[in-house]
């Protein structure tokens, strides 16, 4: 489903972040992407969902190649992927439902068809108090399980979480993984960068690969 | 399961809210991001301007229109003294002459004293007509529904009164003409300059409102809007602010000419004048079909927010992979 190839990235004239990345990523599977910080992970997803291009290397997902892929053929490729961001990027003005319905929205769908699913998922991962605060006013937690519900509401086929439990207390970190294996079992693909290592160690199914000074190894 | 109870939970949770029914989706792009207050006053004082332009247009289009045809409606026949017949026999030749033709409703010869009180500001008052050999004038007022041919009635009366000419004002109508075109074509490029300005307003506020919502633009770029979707976003905001702006401006630009028309109009000043006006050039006042003009303002203002904002979000975009 995902394939890269002799990947490198650099920004602009900086130092070469990633290397020589070379990997498969099987659709259907579940990986965990840790390393030290600064190392490059959320750079790498970036890549994942097509938010940045390689320097060098070849990249192809679900079947495209993305360095001839046109412009106007990204927009249905990144509605396949879920992106949950480090720093969540939700939008300050829209209330926690619309923020959630945002990627149904986008596609077309009407508040009336998909109300009623956005409020099951945010019942379901703890924000049903929260229907229609706006993000300003959530925790840090909330801010994070609102990003999540807004990344896997579209059912997509590959989830990329970046830190998704960097906020949450190990109770409800253990509920949002079961939610990401829930999801992966439904068929998603899953990939999450963390340093999270007992979240790692509680689903051990799970290849973990380490990135580390512009390389990946993988552990396990 | 635990799930399970929170499901539940949270259900009564909700339904102690705001009904859902009842409150509506925020616009993805909040509106006082994109067009606030200072635009609206920019685009309709573009807006002002335009009707103004359009109006005085129409306006002048009017009254050259009257002119003209009022002048059409009468020649005159000059009556140069020439040769050995007296001015008195060639007048009288050219009434019977004129009279004679179809089409001609009355030829007026001018009297001595007429003749020499229209020379008076330029050569003083005095006997000046019986020193000076001065042409005479006859008026004659045409039929326009059955107008004479009046290159014929020229050249017959070249030919049969010495020293007859006939004018038909055709000089002094094109050059009427040519003064309305000109102030027409000043008009466009005004109209053009206040488009252009418009445009570059809107581009204007179209990048800044895109710098200002940059994170909602990445947003929705991320989650895979199409470009399309996201320059709708901003759209719908210029089109409502073209719409808004271009009925304020219409409005006080016909405020300008009712204002005018009641100052300036035929229904005020001193009687004479009034005569003058209303005979020659007809009623100094924007008529009605002139302010039906100024409807196009407010759909064209939207038009041109619409897409020029389009534009500028969709060449913003394609920069971003
Ligand atoms: N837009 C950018 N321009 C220039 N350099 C960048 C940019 N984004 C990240 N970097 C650099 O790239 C390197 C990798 O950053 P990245 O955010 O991918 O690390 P990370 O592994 O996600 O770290 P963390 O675990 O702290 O989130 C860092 O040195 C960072 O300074
Ligand atoms: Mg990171």
């Amino acid at each position: 489903m995902i394939h890269f190839e002799n990947v490198g990235l650099r920004y602009g004239v900086g130092p070469e972040i990633l290397k020589d990345i070379s990997f498969h990523i099987e659709a259907g599977s579940f990986h965990f992407l840790t390393g030290p910080s600064g190392t490059g992970k959320s750079t790498l997803l970036q890549l994942l969902f097509l938010a940045l291009r390689p320097t060098r290397g070849l990249i192809s997902m679900f079947g495209h190649d993305i360095a001839t892929l046109s412009g106007r053929r990204l927009p249905r490729l990144r509605r396949r992927i879920g992106v949950v961001f480090q720093e969540f990027r939700l939008l300050d003005h829209l209330t926690t439902f619309d923020n959630v319905a945002l990627p149904l929205r986008i596609q077309g769908g009407r508040e009336s068809e998909y109300r009623h699913d956005v409020e099951e998922l945010l019942n379901w991962v703890g924000l049903g108090e929260r229907v229609y605060a706006h993000p300003p006013l959530l925790s840090g937690g909330e801010k994070q399980r609102a990003a999540i519900a807004r990344a896997v509401i579209g059912q997509p086929d590959l989830l990329l979480a970046d830190e998704p439990t960097g906020n949450v207390d190990p109770q409800l970190a253990e509920r949002l993984l079961r939610l990401f294996i829930e999801l992966n079992r439904l068929g998603t693909t899953v990939v999450i960068a963390t340093h999270d290592h007992s979240l790692m160690a509680q689903f051990e199914d799970a290849p973990v690969w380490h990135l580390n000074n512009g390389y990946i190894e993988v552990l396990r | 399961m635990a799930q399970n109870k929170d499901h539940i939970r949270g259900r009564n949770k909700t339904g102690g809210e705001k009904k859902p029914e009842q409150r509506k989706s925020a616009p993805i792009m909040p509106a006082s991001g994109v067009a606030g207050r200072p635009l609206l006053i920019a685009i309709t004082i573009m807006c002002y301007f335009a009707s103004v332009t359009i109006g005085s247009v129409a306006l002048i289009t009017n009254i050259v229109d009257n002119w003209t045809s009022q002048i059409s409606s009468q020649v005159t026949v000059q009556i140069k003294p020439v040769g050995t017949t007296s001015q008195a026999d060639q007048i009288t030749a050219a009434v019977t002459i004129l009279k004679a033709t179809k089409g001609i409703l009355s030829a007026l010869p001018q009297t001595a004293k007429e003749a020499s009180r229209m020379l008076e500001p330029w050569l003083g008052a005095g006997n000046v007509l019986e020193d000076l050999p001065i042409p005479r004038l006859i008026l004659v007022r045409i039929d326009q529904k059955d107008p004479p041919d009046l290159k014929a009635l020229a050249l017959k009366l070249r030919q049969q009164v010495q020293g007859a000419v006939l004018d038909d004002h055709s000089q002094w109508q094109s050059e009427l003409t040519r003064t309305a075109t000109a102030i027409r074509l000043a008009a466009m490029s005004i109209l053009v300059l206040v488009i252009l300005t418009t445009i570059s307003i809107v581009i204007f506020a179209t990048r800044a409102a895109m710098a200002g919502n940059r994170d909602i633009v990445e947003v929705l770029h991320m989650i895979g809007a199409r470009q399309g979707y996201i320059a709708r976003q901003f759209q719908i905001h210029f089109l409502f602010l073209g719409i808004k702006a271009g009925i304020i401006g219409v409005l006080l630009g016909a405020g300008t000419f009712l204002a005018f028309n009641f100052t300036l109009g035929a229904t005020s000043g001193s009687d004479i004048l009034n005569a003058a006006n209303n005979a020659f050039i007809g009623p100094l006042a924007l008529h009605p079909q002139g302010f039906a003009y100024l409807l196009a303002v407010p759909p064209v203002a939207a038009f041109i927010g619409v897409l020029t904002s389009r534009y500028s979000v969709l060449r913003f975009l394609s920069a971003m992979i």
